[in-house]
């Protein structure tokens, strides 16, 4: 589904990632874990095209990304570290909008039951800038129930939600992996990494110093002592 | 893709009314500077009335063209926008075409009271005119949306706008002045005929340029 080759990249001439390489099967959700200011979101970043590498290639569904085609893209969603909505627009406005984007049309009853489900549904009218950080959070990802997407790539998705929030995300992310699917997430939580992933990499110091299925024995020693 | 790109500019900027408030008063506060500083002499007026004209509108166009990206980069929609399967040529084209929309309503709003203020007669004939305005109004939008784009990640965006705008505006804006000068004058077109050329010349140059670059301009 992903094939990542030799990816490298500098801000200001400090390397962030040197000689990335790894390859995503369908099915797998990926944790990206690593200190900060390791290139997890600029990694993201890159493959979601937002970010250009010095070096590399980007494979995904038989495509380079890197091409510029915009619909090699078809397929992926990217979920950064900010909200990524329009402030001035309402829930809905907002969903519709960047449902259209990804040529998947919505109605007002599918805006609606995904809202629900995702406990907005009353702020269905009101301006993203009035929402709180959690439901910024929920409203992004609730996208992904609207649109048809195969590789999702979200960067801290647990960031400003509560606890049920947390349980309720994590849910969703079991439920949207049916095998076609692959996810590469960044986390910083090791417990709650160990549960909802098939696959843990770990980037310090720009490279990439553990890349192992979570069947992987001691793989909890192993992440922690690299962590620490 | 494109016109939903175009609605989702237009309807933004309605509900904010962020480009076109500011655009507005600044145009109208710079028009009574003008009023207030000029002679009063409607022969003079007269003479210098294209000059004030395209001063007016470079002034305020830079506020607006700050602004045009402020939606995205507020919480950093701009980010889905790159990631979406869209080409970001289209991204230009609906910044290039809504920028040029809200440049024009606003120069529709000013038009009245800049004759009024200024004591200027009316033109013989409008047509000329608006195709002027038209022409040059998408030569600056479509370099203020290449350097807003280019602008937008950077920390000091707001000086950093002004400063590589105008120096590339500026042989447009000698062309704006000379052929606006040529139509109000009543100076026959075959005389000021070059300066629409160069008009036209950097509408297609700097259109072309950004709908081709625009995914090179966009990306960290």
């Amino acid at each position: 589904m992903l094939n990542i080759s030799n990816i490298s990249k500098s801000f200001h001439y400090k390397p962030v990632l040197k000689d990335i390489s790894f390859s995503l099967s369908p099915g797998e959700t990926l944790a990206l874990l690593g200190r900060n200011g390791a290139g997890k979101s600029t990694l993201l970043r890159i493959i979601a095209k937002i970010s250009s590498p010095e070096e590399g290639q980007a494979v995904f569904n038989g495509n380079n990304l890197f091409e510029g085609v915009a619909a090699h893209r078809k397929g992926l969603y990217y979920c950064g570290h900010a909200p990524g909505l329009y402030p001035s627009l309402t829930a809905s406005e907002n969903l519709h909008y960047f449902s259209a984007l990804h040529s998947c049309k919505t109605n007002p009853d599918s805006i609606n039951s995904v809202l629900k489900d995702f406990d907005l549904i009353d702020a269905i009218d009101e301006p993203v800038k009035v929402f709180s950080q959690g439901m910024m959070q929920r409203l992004k990802l609730s996208f992904l129930e609207l649109i048809d997407w195969s590789l999702l790539l979200i960067d801290e998705p647990f960031n400003g939600l509560d606890i049920p929030g947390q349980k309720f995300v994590m849910n969703k992310m079991e439920s949207w992996q049916n095998g076609r699917r692959s996810i590469i997430f960044v986390d910083h939580d090791i417990n709650r990494v160990l549960k909802i992933s098939s696959r843990i990499m770990i980037l310090d110091k720009h490279s990439i110093v553990l890349d192992d299925p979570i069947s992987t024995s001691d793989l909890e020693n192993k992440i922690t002592s690299l962590m620490n | 893709m494109f016109i939903t790109l175009l609605k989702k500019e237009l309807f933004v900027e309605l509900r904010n009314k962020e480009v076109i408030l500011s655009m507005l008063a600044f145009g109208l506060t710079v028009l009574l500077i003008f009023s207030f500083s000029l002679s009063g002499n409607p022969k003079i007026n007269h003479e210098i009335a294209p000059g004030l004209f395209w001063s007016l509108v470079v002034l305020s166009s830079s506020l607006g063209l700050h602004r045009l990206f402020g939606q995205e980069k507020d919480f950093d929609a701009f980010a889905n926008l790159l990631s979406a399967p869209i080409d970001r040529g289209t991204l230009f084209l609906a910044k290039w075409i809504s920028g040029f929309l809200f440049l024009f309503l606003i120069e529709i709003l000013v038009v009245l009271p800049f004759f009024l203020f200024l004591g200027l007669s009316q033109p013989m004939s409008y047509f000329p005119g608006i195709g002027i305005v038209m022409l040059g109004n998408l030569g600056i939008v479509a370099v203020g949306v290449i350097v807003s784009g280019m602008a937008m990640r950077a920390k000091m965006s707001a000086v950093l706008l002004p400063v590589l705008l105008f120096p590339l505006i500026t042989p447009l804006l000698i062309a704006c002045v000379k052929a606006t000068t040529g139509w109000y004058h009543l100076i026959p077109f075959s005389t000021w005929q070059f300066w629409v050329l160069i008009m036209a010349t950097y509408v297609v140059i700097f259109g072309l340029a950004g709908y081709v670059f625009f995914e090179h301009i966009t990306e960290e």
